[in-house]
């Protein structure tokens, strides 16, 4: 028969089956009504490619204007947003409320003043309700942005309070205070750097939400691989080791698993996808480069459900296996991702998950596409997918013979 | 020809089957014979090498292992069928894994078990003889040389057992040797070589 035949049937068998169906209709609902959460400002919302805010800066110190400066040119530049300077608060809740910007930032007298001295600086940040999800970005990007960059900037000033001890000249001071402080512009995507810590998901370099519904797809395509689970632990107890069939057939049959496996998680991300690209009108290029790492990704969640199949006798114990495993990956993830502060072996774990190399990827390539970022997680899948493939048929084969 | 030797198999501290021996000739069709619970359907699983036997070991034209187990097909008493498929996806399916897609002998053994009907049928709506059917052509659908049916007759009716005999009866002509499990086994009298009697893992006779 042809081997097309053999994934045409197994297709046919993961979407045909009762229970399985069952599970793999149940398992987007979540997602779903994740999606339509975070969704619902936004499409209500004329579906706009950029949203606008005001700021009204009364703190005249240079750091703070050159850090507005280095938020806003950036997200500009990437025509994310447009930014207005407004003369006073009253102007700015205005606006807010006639629904001309979506946010609208204050920044009180005194503020980098005060965070320097060690005391809390209070920014006030307004929107309007329709316009939730946009500030939830922006407050997201402001608050890691500040953080970091605080951070950065208490360090140039502790290299200068150093150099004064040290009696440099004032040129010499001057020099290193607008080397350091250039330092920090220049690496302001990689934040993580400038305080000699980088989180395992690169701290700082995506915006929550974008990490959000990374995860959501990534956890989507992991629950949609459960009928695979179930389905292979089934055949492997109760077909295959009472019927014999020789090695070489049930690698076809292996494959064929894994394929219709990685076409029944591709749906998933089908349903998805366009929903991800109406969000902000993706550009084409960076739409694209999610397909191979949906590709990947469908690829390796189904090898590893082929495996945990594989490895539990009872297929409901094998959905339990599967289920353990995936919160336990996804948890790990989501609140470890940007924790630098990790034991060694933790952060090498999180460093080679395929979930977070998934997650990694949709986070990176849909909305903005580092590609050296990009071509790693891919290698990390890749990786992953040989090392599940392989031991997964070892244990396919051993669990089908007697 | 088939040679079990010294079989036992136990679960737990039940010994399901303690030290079976029996010898299958070419062309021979024995009836194994016994109450449920007798050990049965264990000893036909270790004969068919689908159960590993705790003790003792199964010689099938010389051979153990994986050749000799290729020369049996078994025919399980529980339904082993990809549900969701229907019965011609089934039959192309299993001749394949098997070894090679066999169009003439799926037709030639849906013509001979009259599933003609609901051969474009899932299996998972099929009943429950209907289904039995299918599952005894499953099995023939590969190259053997020993038939191992356990309870083949489960569920099947009168019509269907005469199709069952009459298929069994072209594969006795052709020299195929078998072993078959039954309750009753009134249909299968006219076929049947020579009776074994099993109970609590012993033959008695």
């Amino acid at each position: 028969m042809n081997p097309f035949l053999f994934i045409l049937y197994d297709i046919k068998r993961l979407f045909g089956r009762g229970k399985t169906a069952f599970i793999a209709m149940l398992s987007p609902i979540p997602v779903v009504l994740m999606f339509a959460l975070f969704l619902a400002p936004i499409l209500t919302d004329g579906n706009e490619t950029f949203f606008s805010g005001a700021i009204l800066n009364e703190d005249d110190s240079e750091s703070v204007n050159q850090l507005m400066n280095i938020i806003v040119n950036y997200e500009v530049g990437k025509g994310n947003v447009a930014v207005y300077p407004v003369k006073d608060k009253e102007t700015g809740e205005r606006l807010v409320d006639e629904g001309k910007v979506s946010v609208f930032l204050y920044i009180p007298p005194d503020t980098y003043n005060d965070s320097m001295n060690g005391k809390k600086a209070v920014l006030e940040f307004y929107y309007s309700p329709a316009h939730s999800f946009d500030a939830l970005t922006f407050y997201s990007g402001i608050k890691s942005s500040m953080s970091v960059f605080g951070q950065g900037i208490r360090l140039v000033n502790i290299a200068v309070g150093i150099a004064e001890k040290l009696g440099l000249s004032q040129e010499e001071i001057i020099r290193i205070w607008d080397g350091g402080v250039n330092d920090l512009q220049t690496v302001f995507i990689h934040r993580g750097r400038v305080i000699g810590k980088n989180g395992i998901f690169l701290f700082g370099a995506d915006y929550h939400f974008r990490f959000a519904i990374a995860l959501l797809f990534a956890t989507c395509a992991y629950l949609s691989s459960f009928p695979i689970i179930y389905l292979t632990s089934l055949d492997l107890t109760e077909i295959f080791n009472k019927r014999s069939v020789p090695t070489k057939k049930l690698f076809t049959y292996y494959v064929s698993r894994i394929i219709s496996g990685a076409v029944l998680i591709m749906f998933s991300f089908l349903i998805m996808f366009p929903v991800a690209r109406a969000l902000r009108q993706i550009p084409l290029n960076f739409a694209l480069s999610v397909i191979p790492g949906m590709l990947l990704t469908s690829l390796v969640f189904s090898a590893l459900a082929v495996l945990t199949g594989s490895l539990f006798k009872r297929g409901q114990s094998a959905l339990w296996g599967g289920l353990y495993f995936g919160t336990a990956s996804i948890a790990g993830v989501a609140f470890l991702s940007d924790k630098t502060d990790l034991p060694e072996a933790v952060s090498f774990l999180m460093r080679i998950s395929p979930f977070r190399a998934s997650v990694s990827i949709f986070s990176n390539a849909m909305f903005n596409l580092m590609v050296e970022r990009y071509t790693y997680d891919m290698l990390i899948l890749l990786a992953a997918f040989l090392i599940f493939s392989v031991a997964g048929f070892v244990m396919y084969r051993k669990r089908s013979a007697v | 020809m088939i040679e079990a030797k010294g079989l036992v198999k136990r679960y737990g501290k039940y010994t399901a089957v303690d030290n079976a021996s029996l010898t299958l000739e070419k062309g021979e069709i024995v009836a194994l014979l016994g109450a449920n619970g007798s050990g049965k359907s264990t000893l036909l699983g270790m004969l068919a090498m689908v159960l590993k036997p705790d003790e003792g070991e199964v010689i099938v034209d010389g051979l153990k292992g994986k050749p000799a187990k290729s020369k049996i097909a078994y025919v399980p008493q529980d339904i082993v069928l990809f549900e969701e498929l229907t019965v011609l996806e089934n039959l192309y399916s299993w001749s394949s894994l098997k070894g090679k897609e066999n169009i003439e002998r799926a037709e030639y053994l849906i013509n001979e078990l009259e599933m003609t009907d609901f051969k474009r049928k899932r299996v998972d709506r099929l009943s429950g003889g209907q289904r039995r059917r299918v599952n005894l052509a499953v099995a023939l659908m590969g190259k053997y040389d020993y038939l191992l049916l356990d309870e083949p007759l489960a569920g099947i009716d009168a019509h269907g057992g005469e199709c069952i005999e009459h298929l069994l009866r072209a594969e006795k002509e052709k020299g195929c040797s078998m072993i078959v499990t039954e309750h009753n086994p009134t249909v299968l009298l006219p076929l049947t070589d020579r009776f074994l009697r099993i109970e609590g893992g012993h033959f008695i006779g």
